[in-house]
């Protein structure tokens, strides 16, 4: 968007179109909520971690633990709200072009929940040996936290790849190569050698047909053309 | 970074921090 310097009108840019208001008011609330809802669920599961890590409400029996005031309805609240929210982001941001976070929010969501292990592995309310249980959940969250940023370097790096081909000159890999007719695969050398075979065939064929080589004339060029000798 | 970019995720920046501000918020007035 520009403004035209003699009638002071808004102009969209020529070059890209312009993102849809509401698609953009929706974009930045929704990278709020679900900020919002990863910070809840963080610090929900830090207050069940700081009573033992574990707890229960409700139901038959009476617990051991009870939760916090309130914590369960935050964790379960915050996940539910919050995989809602992550949706309609990745929704609005890559239908309209908006340049988002969108690819972060997988490892922000168990980067967060991985460190809580961590944090309280090392160092665990009551003050005694590291947790290893809790350690080896955190290495796993980050290990998951880590996976989808592995995943989008190489989606990069693939397209990346193939423009360069491009600009090199050089044909593109055999995947991207269109299949032959004959399904002889993406080998151009190979294709048109078995093209060749097939008309030199249909020709005999033809010439067969009208009368001008005997069957014998026709067989014995025909095994020629099949061993490659003819073709 | 083109400047269109650039301030498309300055603004979600922005909205990033106010959202964990209102989750710290909100654990606070429900959990207390």
């Amino acid at each position: 968007m520009r403004i035209d310097p003699t009638t002071g009108a808004a102009v969209p840019s020529p070059e890209r179109p312009a993102v849809p208001v509401a698609k953009a008011v929706a974009a930045v609330v929704l990278a709020a909520g679900v900020a919002c809802a990863i910070t809840v669920v963080f610090l929900a599961m830090r207050r069940v971690m700081d009573i033992g890590g574990a707890c229960a409400s409700g139901g038959p029996f009476v617990p051991v633990q009870p939760c916090p005031e309130g914590v369960p309805g935050l964790l379960v609240g915050g996940i539910i709200l919050g995989l809602a929210m992550a949706f309609a982001y990745a929704w609005v941001t890559l239908s309209a072009g908006i340049p988002g976070f969108a690819w972060l929010m997988w490892p922000a969501l168990f980067g967060a929940l991985g460190w809580n292990f961590i944090d309280y592995g090392v160092s665990p309310p009551d003050g005694g040996d590291p947790v290893w249980g809790w350690l080896v959940c955190g290495v796993v969250f980050f290990l998951m936290a880590l996976l989808p940023l592995g995943l989008g370097v190489l989606a990069f790096r693939r397209p990346e790849a193939t423009r360069l081909r491009t600009a090199a000159g050089l044909p593109p890999a055999r995947r991207d190569a269109p299949a032959t007719a004959d399904g002889a695969g993406a080998d151009p050398p190979a294709g048109a050698e078995a093209a060749s075979v097939v008309d030199a065939l249909e020709r005999l064929a033809a010439l067969h047909r009208g009368g001008a080589i005997s069957d014998a004339e026709y067989e014995a060029a025909k095994r020629q053309i099949l061993s490659g000798g003819l073709a | 970074v083109s400047r269109r970019a650039a301030a498309w995720l300055v603004a979600q920046l922005v909205a990033i921090g106010v959202g964990i501000w209102l989750g710290t918020l909100i654990v606070e007035a429900v959990a207390g």
